[in-house]
C-alpha cells in the first residue's frame, strides 16, 4: 500500500491541539509509506476519499457536534475510522447516541466481537472521552470498557474506537489501513 | 486564550510553551509543583526552586507550591489560583509520553473547567532533542538515573554532540529522557529576556545505580550574549 493516499481528517478547533491529536496520526500514517492529506472538517468533506481517519479532540472541545452535516458526505464513502470525537460523529451519523461520562486513562478493553481491527480479547487502551456511545441503529458494538462501548462498527466499512489508538494501539490503525489495501 | 503553563524548568516544558506563544496563545503564568519525593512520577525534581528566576528571565508571573504528600491536589490548587488571579482557560503542558502524567493533567483541567494542551504529545523524542537545539534553547543535564549516564553528564551543556550521544543510546534509554532517565535545567531560550549563569553547583552520583544529580546552589540572571 506503499504511497497510498490517506484522508485524516483534523477535529480539533484549536490549533494548538492539532499536534496533540493529528500530527500522531501523520506520523503514524507517514511511517507506513503512505501519503496522509490532512483535511480540517470545518474547510467541508465533499471531496475527500478513502481511506479516511477522524482524529479526536481536547476534552473540552465539542464544537463538531455542531456540524454533523458537514459529516454526512462520509456515510457509505469506502473506509472510515472515527478515534474518540470521530467515533462519536460515526455513531451519531449511524443511530446511535451520546451520553456524559467519563473516561481518562489507560483502561483494558474486552473485546468480544471478531472484526478486523482488534483481536478478540483484553488489551490496554488509552481513553480522552467524555461523552460515550450509546449503541442504536446500525452501530454494533465489538469492544467494551466496563459497560461503555470501547470501539463498534457502524454499516459494513465504518469503525470506531473510543479510545487513542495512536497511544497503545497502532497495529489497529495499520490494520485499519490494509482494509483499503488494492481497493484503488 | 489565556493559559497557564505547567513548568518544571526543563527543556519540555519550556518547548511546549515556546509553541503556544508561537501559535498566538497568551501565557499569563508559569506553575512550578516542588514534588516532596525524589521519585516523583509527576513532576520534575532537581532544581525547581530556580523556576522563579526562570520565570523573571521571561517576565512571566510563576505560582509556585509544594507537593506535600498529595501531588495531585497540589497541582489543583495551583491551577485554581491561576484560574482566579490570571483569568486562565487552559493548561499547556510538556508531557511527551507518559500517560501517567498526561492522564493527571487532563482530569485536574477538566475538574476545574480548563482546557488542556500537550503539543509535543507523542512526539520522537530525538525530534523533541533536535527541536530545542534548533531552536536556540541553552540548557544542562541536571539529573541522570539510568544506565549507561555517567557522572560527566551532570552540568553539562545539552549541545550537538551531547544530542547526538543522548540519541545513539536509544537502546537503554528515551533519547529525550521522557522516562526520566535524565533531567535538565533551561538556562535560555528564546522567549527570555536574560539567560540564568549558574555560578555554584554541586555534583552527586552513585556509580552503582547509575544515578546522580546536579544541585544548583547560586545561579543568576544576565544578558543575553
Amino acid at each position: 500500500m506503499t504511497g497510498e493516499r490517506v484522508t485524516i481528517v483534523a477535529m480539533p478547533v484549536q490549533r494548538l491541539h492539532m499536534d496533540e491529536f493529528v500530527r500522531p496520526l501523520v506520523d503514524i500514517v507517514a511511517g507506513l509509506g503512505l501519503a496522509p492529506r490532512i483535511v480540517h472538517y470545518a474547510e467541508g468533506l465533499e471531496d475527500v476519499e478513502p481511506p479516511i481517519i477522524l482524529s479526536g479532540t481536547g476534552i473540552m472541545d465539542y464544537a463538531y457536534l455542531d456540524r454533523l452535516d458537514v459529516f454526512k458526505p462520509l456515510t457509505g464513502l469506502g473506509p472510515v475510522l472515527g478515534i474518540c470525537a470521530g467515533a462519536q460523529v460515526l455513531a451519531l451519523l449511524s443511530g446511535g447516541t451520546l451520553i456524559d461520562g467519563e473516561l481518562i486513562g489507560t483502561f483494558y478493553v474486552e473485546v468480544t466481537r471478531v472484526n478486523p481491527l482488534l483481536p478478540l480479547g483484553r488489551a490496554r487502551a488509552y481513553f480522552l472521552a467524555t461523552k460515550l456511545v450509546v449503541p442504536g441503529g446500525n452501530v454494533e458494538p465489538l469492544a467494551y470498557v466496563g459497560e461503555s462501548v470501547a470501539a463498534f462498527r457502524a454499516g459494513s466499512e465504518a469503525y470506531g474506537v473510543m479510545f487513542h489508538p495512536e497511544v497503545y494501539n497502532e497495529d489497529a490503525i495499520v490494520r485499519f489501513l490494509n482494509l483499503s489495501k488494492g481497493r484503488s | 486564550m489565556r493559559l497557564a503553563a505547567l513548568f518544571s524548568g526543563g527543556k519540555d516544558s519550556t518547548l511546549a510553551l515556546h509553541r503556544a506563544v508561537e501559535l498566538g496563545y497568551d501565557v499569563e503564568v508559569l506553575v512550578n509543583i516542588a514534588p516532596e519525593r525524589a521519585d516523583s512520577m509527576l513532576y520534575h525534581v532537581p532544581n525547581t526552586q530556580w523556576t522563579a528566576l526562570q520565570a523573571e528571565a521571561m517576565g512571566l508571573p510563576i505560582i509556585r507550591l509544594g507537593a506535600g504528600s498529595d501531588e495531585e491536589a497540589a497541582l489543583l490548587g495551583a491551577l485554581r489560583e491561576a484560574a482566579r488571579t490570571y483569568g486562565v482557560e487552559g493548561i499547556v503542558t510538556g508531557a511527551v509520553r507518559s500517560t501517567f502524567q498526561a492522564t493527571r493533567f487532563q482530569k485536574a483541567a477538566r475538574r476545574l473547567g480548563l482546557w488542556c494542551f500537550n503539543p509535543l504529545w507523542l512526539m520522537d523524542q530525538r525530534a523533541v532533542l533536535r527541536e530545542t537545539l534548533e531552536r536556540g534553547f541553552q540548557y544542562i543535564i541536571t539529573a541522570v538515573a539510568a544506565y549507561p549516564l555517567g557522572e560527566d553528564l551532570l552540568g553539562r551543556p545539552v549541545d550537538w554532540g551531547v544530542a547526538k550521544t543522548l540519541m545513539g543510546l536509544g537502546e537503554y534509554i528515551n533519547p529525550a529522557g521522557e522516562g526520566g532517565e535524565y533531567e535538565t535545567f533551561v538556562l535560555y531560550a528564546p522567549l527570555f529576556k536574560r539567560r540564568l549563569k549558574v555560578v555554584e553547583a554541586d555534583r552527586r552520583y552513585n556509580r552503582e545505580t547509575y544515578t546522580g544529580e546536579y544541585v544548583i546552589r547560586r545561579v543568576v540572571l544576565e544578558e543575553p550574549t
